[in-house]
């Protein structure tokens, strides 16, 4: 998790730590899924219309592979969390659970 | 004559009825293909492959030597064991001994002292006995998979002997308050601490992220998974890490046995296999498994954080 002012620094930032991490794993002989790796970015607004493109396709390089960020909701520890952090879709997918066990009764 | 049998059937026998009338899974496994195109027919070639996507060869040549004898530990409270019986699910499969937690509840009743002083024993004693660490494993079809020809659709399941399990989930209290107490975990570790949950750290990070947006800034996060998390830990390493870190010398040489010796024996179709002994020594099902990978992961946040200030992890 890194913060910074804008999304090139926060990628600056995301990128490097990926590249630490991977070589301590390689050093024990572990190894990432670069397959199930994935990134999100959390900002109170994506601001204006021309912005949120450039935000979104910002991309970080791991292991000479890039991975945008996540335009939907992204699932982490079980919780789904959007870019503004409003939980609609956790709330979504909670309901319709809780709705299909209500029928099943 | 079927349907006139089915009208007469009471008792017992409209269950037996029910085995034949309902659609059962088979037990067949397809022809596998592994991923790099190689494909197996033979119950010998797919017991050998699942076995090594399972339990990887993990070759790892540290030295290691054992660290002297630790202090003495605590009994565990026979209201431990009790609960760490208790708390199984009935519906776990036994293998290879075949005794249920039902049967070892049983047990319990009429001699409870035998299984509390077994219990007490295993880390004064510093070994986890041989029969315990003999496991079954099977493969069972994921359900709604399109092809049943590739590896990722048997999610391997691992069977172990039951009371070895209730002895494993006292002992991993010792491990888990030693790491504690020695400030072996990184503060950003939640899996496997006591008190702490997935929750939290999502709650922490949403409350970062809020922060963050406070003082104009934006986050991103990099969320990364680590390949067959448990087979890649390397019970040589994970030895001299704990000596390093200077955990009790007890807990180290039991963790050294419960390493030690694992024997694996294979279910396909539904006969057992030959047995073979494993390598990938830590393994999903084991209650001590959780906190040994935590203590082999615990430097990789620390790590990250030495070179940047700024970014914080949280391990899952």
């Amino acid at each position: 998790m890194a913060t910074g002012n804008d999304v090139n620094h926060v990628v600056w930032i995301l990128e490097r730590c990926a590249a630490k991490s991977i070589e301590w794993a390689c050093r024990r002989r572990l190894q990432f899924d670069t397959a199930k790796t994935e990134a999100a970015l959390f900002t109170r607004r994506l601001g204006h219309r021309k912005n949120i493109l450039y935000k979104m396709t910002a991309k970080i390089t791991v292991r000479n592979v890039s991975i945008l960020y996540n335009a939907q909701a992204t699932r982490w520890l079980g919780v789904w969390m959007n870019a503004y952090l409003t939980f609609k879709e956790h709330h979504n997918r909670c309901m319709k659970k809780a709705r299909a066990a209500e029928d099943r009764l | 004559m079927w349907g006139e049998y089915l009208q007469n059937v009471t008792g017992a026998e409209v269950w037996r009825a029910a085995r034949y009338a309902n659609p059962r899974a088979g037990t067949t496994v397809e022809a596998l293909t592994d991923r790099d195109g190689k494909q197996v027919n033979t119950s010998l070639e797919k017991e050998d492959m699942l076995r090594h996507e399972s339990f990887p060869p993990n070759a790892c040549n540290q030295h290691y030597e054992l660290p002297t004898a630790g202090s003495p530990h605590k009994c565990a409270p026979e209201q431990a064991v009790e609960g760490a019986l208790f708390s199984q699910s009935l519906k776990e499969a036994p293998r290879p001994d075949k005794l249920s937690f039902g049967t070892i509840r049983l047990l319990w009743k009429w001699d409870k002292e035998r299984i509390v002083r077994l219990t007490r024993a295993a880390i004064p004693k510093r070994r986890h006995p041989a029969v315990w660490k003999r496991a079954g494993h099977l493969d069972i079809p994921k359900p709604g998979k399109n092809h049943y020809t590739k590896l990722r659709a048997y999610p391997s399941i691992l069977l172990l002997i039951c009371v070895g399990k209730v002895v494993e989930k006292v002992s991993a209290e010792l491990p888990s308050q030693e790491a504690e107490r020695r400030g072996l975990l990184s503060d950003g570790q939640f899996w496997s601490r006591e008190g702490l949950s997935a929750i939290d750290a999502a709650a922490i990070m949403v409350d970062r992220a809020h922060a963050a947006w406070t003082n104009g800034n934006i986050t991103g996060v990099l969320l990364m998974d680590i390949m067959a998390a448990f087979p890649s830990v390397a019970k040589e390493r994970l030895v001299n890490l704990s000596k390093v870190r200077k955990m009790d010398g007890d807990l180290v040489q039991w963790t050294e046995s419960f390493l030690s010796e694992r024997t694996v024996e294979m279910i396909i179709e539904g006969n057992s296999m030959e047995r073979h002994p494993v390598e990938a020594v830590v393994r999903q099902a084991s209650p001590v498994s959780l906190i040994l990978f935590a203590i082999h992961t615990s430097g990789l946040i620390n790590w990250v954080k030495s070179m940047y200030q700024r970014p914080r992890g949280y391990p899952f």
